[in-house]
């Protein structure tokens, strides 16, 4: 089969700029959530005090000039592509790219898009505030696909692209296309990407349903009372093993699955969800008795924590491996979770830990799998990450440690 | 030019069907519907066609719910459920009320929900949303989750609604004057094996599917047909339409509004037909 490499990897997240920001929170325990005074709400907002200093390394990296001949300006509404661009470069740097090539594809994952920056002029426009036009201007960025188009329409890549948006399993499930495509021979590399901001709609429709919390997460925690929204930014960059120049991790496979059980609630039994793992554990020839960590979901929610918890009984037994979630480090960015949430792993593994549940004290008596709760040092060779979606939607991934250069 | 698609191995399409709104009116008088968006309905539409085609497990009773257990669902939008997030923003602005029902179908991802319980599909199931390409990419998504080994039968399903009071805001894409359309299309795709458990003969076989950045699109030749895309999605719904009506049509050239082109080669059914394994 063919092996999968992962040669470079970039993120922006309310713990920092980087990769190695991230795993720097997660040895700390520190993390990057603050409460909104106005909403009593605990979210992760990323710093855009940075903003203007990554606009600037972009527009002065020769590839960055090369995607914006024009620089990319100072309008806030450009934040999605600062976040995305610069995770880009970073990534590229680390994989040894000096540019992409033509040939690459790309598999981007986001939920809401420019959704904060059209939503106050949708209410504004319908209630007759502006005008249509300046509402179709502000509508522009709307299709999801429009990050992506510096690269596509200035004819930097040709590879395929998809967008997928398929709720909060959507990174996990592009890593698992990825490994595909790499796999069948579809293509030889494949970025795979994604942005997510906090927006009105996100954060009252969350609220709305009661799943937010006013405090830091617990995940799997008997007291948990709620998951905490926060905005990223994750970038990728996997090749096919023999042409990469740097290897940080292999991707060995990937499963997707239905729950066909609720709009918005996992099942509980976690029957949706031990169907994505076995496929993905069956996809990358792994048996389940090899796996080191299972970073999971964990959303903090009660119905996520059950069901992802059940679904680890039924698979592993009564003694699992070691079960995580580090949502309560990084909050849950949505469609961009799997991707943040790979990268730290890689990070984690290559630092050879098993990072813990951040807030987890005692675990739901209802819960039989083995929750790590402190940081343990481990030398991790294989990982099981799982991610779950509304719609019943399940992504499982599984990640071989291979630190080393080519 | 970028080939999403290129198959090594046959994927048949199974069945196809094709929806518009006049099709929805009154459907929320079932109770199974009261919750659904005109995408989710017009989705159902097209799909009920599609399976109404096919036999045995294919069927939309709840008899066969754990047939379709490990079938694959995709579903294509590039505008998603625009109209219920206009109207979760709009009450919550007016009203002060967020309601839950308008957040949780506000998703793109709502439609493939929707269908997932509606029929019992427990599969891999994607929502792909690649503006004027979401039914060529949907369509290249559920062909990659049949190469991949994920299913055997994979339902694809793609569905753009216009947004009242929206047009202009997503019409700004289109050549001057046009007026954005909005319709549903569903093809049932399955290599030898799923065809083999739906006990369908296949009407056609995809070769390849690809996409033109560049404006322009050659000149036609035999078996050649170009049309104008009317919706986002639309690519998706005029393959269906072809499929059904145009037998002979081999190659077809979609003209995006922005002077890209999707271009979609299939294998004419009745070869499909007699070498299919049913």
């Amino acid at each position: 089969m063919t092996e999968v490499t992962i040669s470079g990897t970039g993120c922006i997240t309310c713990l920092g700029n980087s990769p190695e920001d991230l795993l720097a929170a997660a040895l700390s325990g520190q993390h990057g959530l603050s409460t909104d005074p106005h909403l009593g709400l605990t979210l992760g907002y990323t710093n855009e005090s940075l903003i203007p200093s990554l606009r600037s390394a972009i527009n002065d990296h020769p590839y960055g000039r090369t995607l914006f001949p024009n620089g990319i300006s100072e309008d806030i509404r450009t934040k999605p592509l600062v976040y995305l661009y610069s995770c880009l470069l970073a990534a590229m740097k680390q994989a040894q790219w000096d540019d992409i090539p033509k040939d690459t594809g790309v598999i981007f994952a986001t939920t809401t898009g420019y959704v904060p920056y059209w939503e106050d002029d949708l209410v504004a426009f319908q209630a007759g505030k502006i005008s249509e036009q300046d509402f179709t201007v502000s509508f522009q960025d709307h299709p999801l696909s429009r990050p992506l188009d510096p690269l596509f329409q200035g004819g930097h890549i040709e590879g395929p692209l998809r967008i997928v948006t398929s709720a909060c399993a959507a990174g996990t499930q592009a890593l698992a296309l990825a490994h595909q495509w790499i796999a069948s021979g579809k293509v030889q590399r494949c970025i795979v990407a994604g942005t997510e901001l906090l927006s009105t709609l996100t954060i009252r429709g969350f609220n709305s349903l009661s799943l937010i919390s006013k405090n830091p997460c617990a995940p799997f925690d008997q007291n948990r009372d709620g998951i905490n929204l926060s905005e990223a930014a994750g970038l990728i960059i996997l090749e096919r093993a023999d042409l990469a120049k740097t290897k940080i991790a292999s991707l060995s496979g990937g499963g997707m699955s239905l729950d066909s059980y609720d709009m918005t609630s996992p099942d509980p039994s976690g029957h949706g969800i031990v169907r994505a793992i076995e496929a993905a554990l069956k996809n990358s020839s792994i048996p389940a008795e090899t796996i080191d960590w299972i970073h999971t979901h964990g959303t903090g929610s009660q119905a996520n924590d059950i069901a992802e918890a059940a679904a680890m009984s039924h698979i592993f037994g009564s003694v699992t491996p070691p079960v995580s979630s580090t949502k309560g480090l990084h909050g849950h960015a949505l469609a961009v979770s799997g991707i943040i949430e790979t990268i730290l792993c890689i990070e984690a593994m290559n630092h050879k830990t098993i990072v813990g549940t951040l807030n987890h004290q005692q675990a739901d008596e209802k819960i039989k799998a083995c929750i790590q709760k402190e940081n343990l040092a481990f030398d991790v060779r294989r990982i099981l990450k799982t991610t779950l979606g509304f719609g019943g939607v399940n992504a499982a991934i599984v990640l071989t440690h291979g630190l080393g250069t080519n | 030019m970028v080939l999403l698609t290129q198959q090594k191995k046959s994927i048949f399409v199974a069945a196809v069907g094709t929806a518009k709104r006049n099709e929805c009116i009154d459907m929320d008088r079932d109770p199974s519907f009261r919750k659904a968006t005109l995408p989710m309905m017009m989705a159902w539409q097209a799909l009920n066609k599609a399976l109404k085609s096919v036999t045995t497990e294919a069927r939309s009773d709840d008899e066969n719910r754990a047939n379709r257990k490990d079938w694959g669902l995709v579903f294509g939008t590039s505008h998603g459920e625009l109209e219920v997030t206009k109207d979760f923003l709009v009450t919550l602005a007016t009203k002060g009320l967020a309601r839950p029902i308008l957040f949780q179908n506000s998703l793109h991802h709502s439609t493939l929900g929707f269908i997932s319980l509606k029929l019992g599909i427990g599969g891999p199931g994607i929502t792909v949303s690649n503006h004027f390409f979401s039914g060529e990419d949907a369509i290249s998504a559920a062909i990659d989750l049949i190469e991949g080994g994920h299913c055997d039968v994979a339902v694809t399903v793609a569905v753009d609604t216009l947004v009242h009071g929206l047009e202009a805001a997503l019409g700004q894409y289109y050549p001057g004057g046009q007026i954005e359309g909005e319709g549903a299309g569903c093809l049932i795709l399955a290599n030898a094996a799923g065809l083999n458990r739906l006990g369908a003969k296949p009407l056609a076989a995809f070769d390849r599917i690809s996409i033109n950045h560049q404006a322009g699109i050659g000149k036609p030749k035999d078996g050649h047909i170009e049309v104008s895309s009317d919706y986002d999605a639309d690519g998706l719904e005029k393959i269906a339409h072809y499929l059904q009506e145009a037998k002979t049509l081999q190659t077809l050239s979609l003209k995006k509004p922005d002077g890209t082109s999707a271009t979609i080669q299939w294998r004419h059914s009745s070869k499909e037909r007699e070498s299919a394994p049913c």
